[in-house]
Parts: structure tokens; sequence; C-alpha cells
């Protein structure tokens, strides 16, 4: 199980998106369907296309390295996820291919309307590369901190 | 965590955008009058104006929500200080001396984002009425508009909601407005990697990096006077470390100032966007002037 920063309240960033879905058996296994019964207020992300698999991780909170052993994303979680979910509130999450207190590398947005990413092999980060199986931190910023967002 | 390793793990992060200058668009010149846009007059917006349509945007998806018997409480806007703590690398020393890397706005930030008025209304609310709310607020998935770009995704957002109805307002066409928005800024991952080839990038960042050396600094770049910012101020209380922060952002900003590495980046920025963005012209076309008239309609609902 994997742990929840407690410095995050669960005020923080309730999620609207998933309580807007219609539920529905028959999308259980894809992002849409996911996206429809998630918990909000996390940030989610998958090994596979079209969160088609298990969850790497959830996140109420930021998370500056996807691949050590603090915050909500660990160990091999780094440079794995293909698709992402947005159930926060008021933020967008901004992924990025490094990690550190200043991670350089890029970045890339996804929007909270837009709610989720299928495949993120046709995104690239601001520095060029794709972000498919490269996301390595992330944070929850708002919109005028993005220039550059996720399809 | 301490209350100071927690504001830079999350400070740390807005600020590395890892590309260069805004990226958005704005600029800081003197505010003009909206009403250029009825003129055909095509142009950028400054960050004072990007200020403007958000907060106006927070005022109409409030009056929406009521309008739909739903309560809303505006959320915070970033203004122009908090903005450039976005840029690439800040040349302004002033600012600098304010602001240090701009700890202070991610704090603002994030206890917003942990304490804000709706976000403790929607988590309170029973799953059936959150809901309710969810689709008054942002609509339904079962109803979206899709835009496929330049490099082949495709953007897909709900056409309902009141996000969209302050959009509408504001500018004048949401689903137009969302085509030419996703189409401008899906070109930022192709021409930010050719700025950073640039030798003349590249050859002032020499000359910014040698300044810094000469200030006590060893970064070869603004991206790595940031990442070394946590080995910086390790071990320091938070007011050591705010000093130390303060020190290093006014030593950047005037080396930033004296060698031209600010005007460089910007200049460039400005050069590759317009060439990246001359396939796109129609787009463009229209994302300047719907900013315009949403600037125009933002200036009218605030007043």
């Amino acid at each position: 199980m994997r742990k929840i920063p407690a410095i995050v309240t669960t005020l923080a960033m309730a999620g609207l998106w998933a309580a807007a879905l219609p539920t529905g058996s028959a999308q259980a296994a894809t992002c849409a369907g996911l996206h429809s019964s998630l918990p909000t207020q996390y940030v989610y992300a998958y090994d596979a296309m079209n969160c088609d698999s298990a969850e790497l991780g959830r996140a109420v909170g930021n998370d500056q390295n996807w691949g050590d052993s603090g915050g909500s994303f660990q160990g091999g979680d780094t440079n794995k996820a293909s698709s992402v979910i947005n159930l926060g509130l008021t933020s967008q999450v901004k992924f990025y291919n490094g990690t550190g207190a200043f991670p350089n590398g890029g970045y890339i947005c996804l929007s909270r309307v837009e709610g989720f990413v299928r495949d993120l092999s046709d995104d690239f980060f601001t520095s060029g590369p794709t972000v498919n199986n490269a996301i390595s931190s992330h944070q929850w910023v708002a919109s005028s901190a993005c220039s550059n967002w996720a399809t | 965590m301490t209350k100071r390793s927690r504001l830079r793990r999350s400070l740390a992060l807005t600020l590395a955008a890892a590309a260069l200058a805004a990226l958005t668009g704005a600029c800081d010149s003197q505010a003009r009058p909206a009403g250029s846009e009825s003129t055909g007059e095509q142009r950028d917006l400054t960050r004072a104006e990007e200020v403007e349509i958000d907060r106006a945007e927070q005022v109409l998806v409030k009056k929406c929500m009521r309008d739909k018997g739903y309560p809303y409480w505006p959320v915070r806007v970033a203004g122009v200080d908090e903005r450039k703590s976005d840029r690439y690398v800040n040349d302004d020393v002033a600012w600098a001396r304010e602001y240090g890397l701009g700890r202070s706005f991610e704090d603002a930030a994030e206890k917003e984002r942990r304490e804000g008025r709706i976000a403790r209304y929607h988590e309170a609310l029973p799953k059936k009425e959150r809901i309710s709310y969810s689709l008054a607020l942002i609509g339904s998935l079962d109803d979206m508009i899709s835009v496929r770009t330049p490099s082949g995704g495709t953007f897909e957002t709900p056409r309902t909601g009141c996000l969209v109805d302050a959009s509408t307002q504001l500018y004048g066409d949401h689903e137009r407005w969302f085509h030419a928005n996703k189409t401008v800024t899906s070109v930022t991952p192709v021409y930010v990697p050719k700025i950073q080839r640039d030798r003349r990038l590249t050859n002032v960042l020499k000359t910014w990096s040698r300044c810094m050396s000469e200030s006590g600094y060893d970064y070869a770049d603004p991206d790595g006077l940031r990442a070394g910012r946590d080995s910086l101020t390790k071990g320091m209380s938070d007011g050591e470390a705010e000093d130390a922060e303060v020190k290093v952002a006014v030593a950047e900003a005037g080396c930033a100032a004296r060698t031209g590495l600010g005007t460089t980046a910007r200049a460039l920025e400005r050069e590759y966007r317009a060439k990246e963005l001359r396939d796109h012209s129609t787009e463009y076309r229209d994302y300047r002037r719907m900013r315009l008239h949403a600037l125009s309609e933002a200036r009218r609902t605030l007043t």
C-alpha cells in the first residue's frame, strides 16, 4: 500500500470529474471507466496504455521523485507511466521528466477538465522527449503555470 | 517534514519549467486598451492582462453556478509578480530582492489548494450531490469537443458546464478558442529544444556562468541554479535559507541583466515561436484575436 503524505489534507483537492461521470462496468478497465469510479482528490498513473494495468501509484500531494522511497510514487514507478488521470478539483498536474527540487528536462501538464490521457506516446515534454515511460515527478499547479498540455 | 522543507519541495517544482521564458506569449509591456481587438490588431497580452481575464473567469463561473443553484468560491488567481516565477531566467534584480526564488508564492498557492473554501465544501458533500455539482461546473464526458493537434494527439474537453460557459462569454466561441489555444500551445515542445541548442543562447550562458562564478556560485545555467537549491540551503534555518535564496537570486538577476541572458532568451523565444506558428497562422490569428476579445469582456465583467 502506498503512503499518502500526511501534509496534504483530504480537503486539498476534492475532485469533481469522477463524480461527474456515469459509471459503467463495461468501462472499468479503461481510463474513462476508472475516471468515473476512482476516489477524487488524486492524480493516478498506470504502466499500460488506457489505464489498463495495476496503478503505479496515486497522490494527493506533490512528489519530486517517483523513483525514491519518499512520496506517493516510489521505486520502480519512475519512467514507467503510459497513461494518467487527474481527479483534482482546482489544480492541473504538472509532470516532469526530471527529479528533484527544480527538475531539468521539461514538463507537460494534464488539465483537470480534460481529466485523463490514455496514451502518452504522442505527448512531449517542453524539452522535446516523449512523455511515455519518462515521467519522474509531479506537482499540482494553476493553469497559468502551464504552456504545454497532454492530449 | 519541516515547514521550510515542505515549502521548498512544493515551490521548487513550480519554478522548474525547464522551458524558456514564459512560453505563454505574455510580456511585461504596459497595459493597453483592449479595444484594439475590434480593429483587427494582433498582439500578445501582458501578464497583467492575463490576470484580468483569469479573475473575470472566476466571477463568471461563480455567477453561472449561482444561477444553477450552487455556491462557488473563486479560486486564487496568481498576480503579475507570481507569474514571473516561471521565467527561464530572472533578470529583474528588484524582483529578486523582493521574492528571492519565489518561495512565498508557492506557500500561498499550497495553502489555497489545501484549505480553499470550494475544496472543503465539495469534500463535505454526499456523493450524489457531488455528482450534480460536478456536472454543473465541469460538464459531462458524454458530450465532448475534440481537437487534433499538429503533433498527432487529440485533445478532448466537455462542451457544457460553467467553466465552458465562462469561456464562451470571454472568448466568444468556446470550441474555436479551444482549438486555437491547444494548437498554439502544442508547438512549445517543438521550438524549446531548438532554442536550447542555439549558439546565441549557449554562448551567452557561458558568459552568465562566468559572471556567477565571480559572485561565488558555480552554475552552468539557471536550471542548474534551481536544481542546486536544496544543496544550497541544506542544514539552514528558515531565515538563513530565505536569505541565501535571495542572495543567489540577486546574483542570477544581476548576471542575467549584465550579460543579456534574459533579453537573449526572450528574443529567441519570440523568434522560434513565431517561426513554428507560421504553419498554424489561422489558429494563431484566432488565438491572439480571441484573447483580446476576452480582455474586453473581462474588463466589462470586472467593472
